[in-house]
C-alpha cells in the first residue's frame, strides 16, 4: 500500500469520525448547552478556572496529549504486520480514543470540574482514588523507565548524536542568559541559538566529533557493525555512558532554575523539533513511498507477545490512552468557555493525534523499503531509533544528509523525552521531601532528593527489557481508560443518558488490560523457574510480575466497585468527598 | 453613540514568570496528588527578581488598565520566549521588553505606562470613545 493511501484512509476516518458518528453522539445524546455557564465560568480564579477560547484550548489539548506515545506504540506495534497497528490506530481513535477524551471533558464541566480522584470517589468508591494513587505513583517509575530507556540506551549510543545533544543544551543554556540575563530581544537570540544548535548537530556527525564518542564508548567494526563491550548488568559500555549522559541532563533540570535550564531548551527545541517534522512531511509527500515487502501480518505472537492483549496496550496514545482522561477531566474541562467546545477540542485533539500516530506508523513501514530495513534500523526494540532513521530517509529527499538526519531527528527525540523526565525528576523530589522529609531530614536536599529519583530510574533503565517496560507502561496507562470509561458510562446513567457508546469500550479496554496484566505477571514469574537465569534477568521479572499483580489488583478493585456502582439505582446518593 | 465602535487593542510583549508546563500529563499528576503548588512555588521563586517586580508591576497596571477601560479596550499579553512572541517580535520588530502595541499599529517599547496610555486615549478618541 502506497503512504498516501495510508494517509488518505486516516483523513477519512477523521471525517468520518469526527464529523458523523462523533457529532451523532454529541447532539443527541450529550446535548451540549452553549448557554450553560461552565466552571470555567463559575469558579474563574484566573489559575485553574479561567475560560480560554477553543482555538487556544485545541492547542493546548494538543500539546497535553501527544508527547512520545503516539510515535513509539505505532513503530513497536508493527511488528505484527502493519495491518493490526493500523486498525487498532484507525478504530480505537474512532469508537474509543475520542469517546473517553470527549467523555472525560464534558463529563468534568458537568460535574463543577472535579479531578479524576474525586470523581472515582464520588462515582465509584473511595478506594477507587487510593487505587488512582497508586496507580500513579507506579507510572511515574514507568515513564521515567520507559523514556531513560529508549533514550540512553538506544538514541545516545550512535556516536554520531550526542555533542548534538550537548549543543541543544548549551544552546538551551545561552537562550536563558540572553533572555534573562542579558535582555537581549528574542529575534536575536532564536537566530544565535537555533542557528548554532544546527551547527552543533552538524559537527556531532563529523568524523573528528564521533570518533571522540566512539572512543568513549569502546565502540570496534565487528562485521560491518559498531560494538561496544559489554559493562555491567548485560548493559554495553555504549548504553551505561548514554544513559548517564540521559541523567546528567535530568539532574540539572531538576535542581537548576527552570529559567536558566529546562525552560529556554524547551524553547530552542521547539524550532528544532517544528522545522524537523515540517521537513519530514514535505520529503513525504515529495518521496511518496509504498510498503515494500512489509508484510500485511508477520504472526499471532511476536516478542513483545500475542497480538491480543498485547498489540492493545502497546499503542496507547495515538488510539486510546488513559493519560488523556486526567488531562480533559480535570485540566481543560476547567476552561472551557462553553459546553459545546468540548467536542472540537476533546475530541478534535485526539483524532488530531490519531493523524500523528499514522505518520509515525509511516516512518516505520515505508521508511526503509520493507520490513528488514524495519528491522535492521532497529525494529520494535529500538523504536525512537527507528523514528530518526525514518525521519532521516524522508528529509534526505528535501537534500538533508542521512548522517545529519539521524543525528537531528535522535536530537529532538531525546528532547521531547527530556522535557517530560526533568519535570518528573523534580516531581519526584519534592514529593519524596515532603513525605519523608520529617523522618528523614536528609530527603529536603535538593541534590539528595533528585539522586534518589534517579537512582530508581537507572535501576529501572539498566535492569529492565525496553519492550517489557513499554508494555508494563502501556498496561499501566490502559488501564486508566478503563477505569475514565467506567466513570463517564457511570455519569451517563447518572443523568439518565443512554450510555453503551462509552460502556463497551470500557469493557473492552478493561477485559483487554486485564488480560495483558496476566500475561505479564505471568510470563515474568514464569522466567524465574528459567535454568541458569542471570541476576540481572530475574531482578527485572520480579519488578514487573510485583507491578502486574499490583495493577491486577487495583482493575479487580475497580471492576467490582464499578459493576456495584453501575447496578445502583439511578440518582442514588453519592458520598462526598473528604 | 458608541454602539459600534471597535475595542482597542493593546498587545504586551513581556516575560512572564510562568510556571513551566512542558508536561501536562505531569500536571495533571501533580494536581492529583496535591503536590503542584509546591513545585510551582519553588519554580517561581527561582525567577531573577528583577523579572518578577518587573511582572507584578505590569500585571498591576494592566488590571488598573483593564478596570478602567472594560469592554473598549482589548489586552493580550504574549511572552516573547514562544512562537508567537517570536513572530509578534519579528512583526513589530521589537528588541526591547516590556513592549507595547497599540491597534497593531503604534509601539512602544520600555517601561513606559504613561506613553502607552496616551497612545490608547487617543486611539479611542479616534474611534469615537472616550
Amino acid at each position: 500500500m502506497n503512504s498516501i493511501v495510508v494517509l488518505i484512509l486516516g483523513a477519512l476516518a477523521v471525517a468520518v469520525g469526527y464529523g458523523l458518528y462523533a457529532r451523532y453522539i454529541n447532539r443527541n445524546i450529550v446535548q451540549p448547552d452553549s448557554s450553560k455557564a461552565t466552571p470555567a465560568k463559575m469558579y474563574m480564579d484566573g489559575v485553574d478556572f479561567s475560560p480560554a477560547s477553543r482555538n487556544v484550548l485545541f492547542g493546548y489539548q494538543f500539546k497535553s496529549i501527544a508527547a512520545l506515545g503516539p510515535i513509539t506504540g505505532p513503530i513497536i506495534a508493527v511488528q505484527w504486520g502493519w495491518l493490526p497497528a493500523l486498525i487498532w490506530v484507525i478504530l480505537g481513535t474512532f469508537f474509543i480514543g475520542w469517546v473517553q477524551d470527549y467523555g472525560a471533558m464534558i463529563m468534568g464541566v458537568r460535574r463543577e470540574g472535579d479531578t479524576m480522584g474525586a470523581l472515582s470517589y464520588k462515582l465509584i468508591s473511595p478506594r477507587a482514588r487510593t487505587i488512582l494513587m497508586l496507580f500513579i505513583y507506579f507510572y511515574l517509575l514507568l515513564i521515567m523507565g520507559a523514556f531513560g530507556n529508549a533514550v540512553g540506551k538506544t538514541l545516545m549510543t550512535n556516536a554520531k548524536v550526542p555533542f548534538g545533544m550537548i549543543a541543544v543544551v548549551l544552546m538551551g543554556v545561552l537562550a536563558g542568559q540572553m533572555t534573562y540575563k542579558w535582555k537581549a530581544d528574542i529575534i536575536l537570540t532564536t537566530v544565535v541559538t537555533v542557528v548554532l544548535t544546527f551547527v552543533g548537530i552538524w559537527i556531532s556527525t563529523l568524523p573528528f566529533m564521533s570518533n571522540i564518542f566512539s572512543g568513549l564508548y569502546g565502540l570496534e567494526e565487528v562485521e560491518g557493525k559498531m560494538v561496544s563491550p559489554t559493562w555491567f548488568l548485560g548493559n554495553t559500555q555504549a548504553q551505561v555512558l548514554g544513559t548517564l549522559l540521559v541523567i546528567v541532563f535530568c539532574y540539572l533540570g531538576s535542581v537548576l532554575p527552570i529559567w536558566s535550564f529546562a525552560q529556554p531548551v524547551n524553547y530552542v527545541s521547539f524550532w528544532i523539533v517544528s522545522l524537523g517534522v515540517l521537513g519530514g512531511i514535505v520529503g513525504l509527500v515529495i518521496w511518496r513511498p509504498g510498503m515494500g515487502d512489509f508484510p500485511v501480518f508477520t504472526q499471532f505472537t511476536t516478542a513483545s507477545g500475542p497480538l491480543w492483549p498485547i498489540l492493545f496496550i502497546t499503542i496507547a496514545c495515538g488510539a486510546v490512552s488513559g493519560w488523556h482522561s486526567l488531562v480533559s477531566s480535570s485540566g481543560t474541562a476547567r476552561q472551557l468557555e462553553k459546553e459545546t467546545d468540548a467536542l472540537p477540542v476533546g475530541g478534535g485533539a485526539m483524532f488530531m493525534e490519531m493523524v500523528f500516530a499514522v505518520i509515525a506508523f509511516l516512518t516505520a513501514t515505508v521508511a526503509f523499503g520493507g520490513f528488514q530495513g524495519y528491522q535492521d534500523a532497529g525494529g520494535a526494540g529500538a523504536a525512537l531509533g527507528v523514528f530518526s532513521k525514518g525521519l532521516a530517509n524522508f528529509l534526505s529527499y528535501i537534500g538533508v544528509p542521512t548522517d545529519f538526519g539521524v543525528a537531528y531527528g535522535s536530537v529532538f527525540l531525546t528532547i521531547m523525552a527530556l522535557t517530560i523526565m526533568q519535570l518528573v525528576v523534580r516531581f519526584m523530589r519534592v514529593a519524596s521531601a515532603e513525605l519523608l522529609g520529617n523522618a528523614v531530614p536528609v530527603m529536603k536536599n535538593v541534590h539528595v532528593g533528585t539522586t534518589v529519583a534517579l537512582l530508581l530510574t537507572l535501576l529501572f533503565v539498566w535492569i529492565i527489557p525496553w519492550l517489557t517496560i513499554w508494555s508494563a507502561f502501556g498496561a499501566a496507562n490502559q488501564l486508566m481508560a478503563g477505569l475514565a470509561l467506567l466513570l463517564i458510562s457511570l455519569w451517563l446513567k447518572e443523568e439518565g443518558r443512554k450510555n453503551s457508546w462509552a460502556l463497551i469500550p470500557a469493557a473492552f479496554m478493561i477485559v483487554t488490560t486485564l488480560a495483558a496484566l496476566i500475561y505479564l505477571a505471568y510470563t515474568n514469574f514464569a522466567k524465574l523457574a528459567t535454568p541458569g537465569i542471570t541476576t540481572q534477568a530475574a531482578i527485572a521479572a520480579v519488578l514487573i510480575g510485583v507491578i502486574g499483580v499490583v495493577l491486577i489488583g487495583a482493575a479487580v478493585f475497580l471492576i467490582v466497585d464499578g459493576v456495584k456502582a453501575l447496578l445502583k439505582p439511578r440518582k442514588e446518593a453519592a458520598p462526598e468527598a473528604v | 453613540m458608541s454602539l459600534a465602535r471597535q475595542p482597542v487593542l493593546l498587545e504586551v510583549l513581556a516575560y512572564i514568570p510562568a510556571d513551566f508546563t512542558p508536561c501536562s500529563y505531569c500536571e495533571r499528576l501533580l494536581d492529583v496528588v496535591e503536590m503542584g503548588a509546591p513545585v510551582h512555588r519553588e519554580i517561581r521563586a527561582a525567577y531573577p527578581s528583577e523579572i518578577v517586580e518587573q511582572a507584578e508591576r505590569l500585571a498591576i497596571w494592566l488590571r488598573e488598565l483593564s478596570a478602567r477601560h472594560g469592554d473598549h479596550l482589548h489586552i493580550h499579553v504574549v511572552d516573547p520566549q514562544s512562537a508567537m512572541g517570536f513572530f509578534k517580535s519579528l512583526r513589530y520588530w521589537i528588541r526591547q521588553y516590556p513592549a507595547f502595541v497599540v491597534n497593531r499599529r503604534r509601539k512602544v517599547t520600555g517601561w513606559n505606562p504613561a506613553d502607552v496610555e496616551r497612545l490608547l486615549v487617543d486611539e479611542m478618541s479616534r474611534s469615537g470613545g472616550q
